[in-house]
């Protein structure tokens, strides 16, 4: 997850601005052709655009984001790392209205960058079944 | 399967498609830097994340998927649908 109020110079722009700006900052970190494989969808996000709009769409479902990143460790073109995030459900997600909600998830990440540093491959393992349960506001 | 033989790309997905034991996995998590709590905590995430799709670069296309609500519609579809509703203050 992102969150755009990191950074303070963009402060003083309204919230969807500032939310573009963040999604374009978050996708010059990611190649063209890169893939994210999120346990929330069914299939790959592959491209930029299908990426950018998860994005987008976390930064308008979740606020107060509190990133914890515990073991991280490298191999090769991989890194690898475990985390905790906390959040407030204060926008809508897609199609599931905001609960009010602070939302709760860990797990882990393996990143795959190119030779040029982009992000290729970003595979995501979590409790999905336990994120729509929050998303949706059910215990 | 030894854990030496093993690219963690192959004990990640060999595990999921339960052909590599969890041992095996954390040997080769391990092997690949992690440290023995890294890697529980690691391979417990795997455990718990029964829907992550592996891609391409993965290269498995035997993990099932279950579609929800939430899944399915593409994203952009979703997003639009989303934008839509917010205009029409739904």
């Amino acid at each position: 997850m992102t969150d755009p109020d990191s950074d303070v110079t963009a402060a003083s722009l309204d919230p969807e601005e500032r939310r573009r700006q963040a999604v374009a900052r978050v996708m010059d970190d990611y190649a063209d052709e890169a893939v994210v494989n999120d346990p929330l969808f069914a299939k790959p996000l592959v491209g930029k655009p299908a990426i950018g709009t998860h994005k987008l769409a976390e930064m308008i479902a979740i606020s107060d984001i509190k990133f914890d990143v515990g073991d991280r460790w490298e191999d090769g073109n991989k890194v690898f790392a475990n985390w905790k995030v906390t959040g407030m459900h204060s926008g809508p997600f897609y199609d599931l209205p905001a609960t009010d909600k602070e939302i709760f998830l860990e797990g882990s990440t393996v990143v795959t960058r190119n030779d040029e540093g982009k992000i290729v491959e970003e595979t995501l393992f979590y409790d999905a079944d336990d994120m729509r349960r929050q998303l949706e506001g059910r215990q | 399967m030894s854990a030496e033989a093993l690219s963690v790309d192959a004990a990640i997905s060999g595990y999921r498609e339960a052909k590599v034991s969890k041992g095996q996995l954390i040997a080769a998590l391990t092997l690949a830097g992690a440290t023995a709590v890294g890697a529980a905590a690691f391979v417990s995430s795997i455990d718990s994340s029964h829907g992550t799709p592996t891609g391409p670069a993965a290269g498995s296309s035997h993990v099932k998927q279950v579609e929800s609500s939430v899944t399915s519609q593409s994203q952009v579809q979703m997003h639009e649908q989303h934008l839509e509703n917010q205009a029409a203050g739904r």
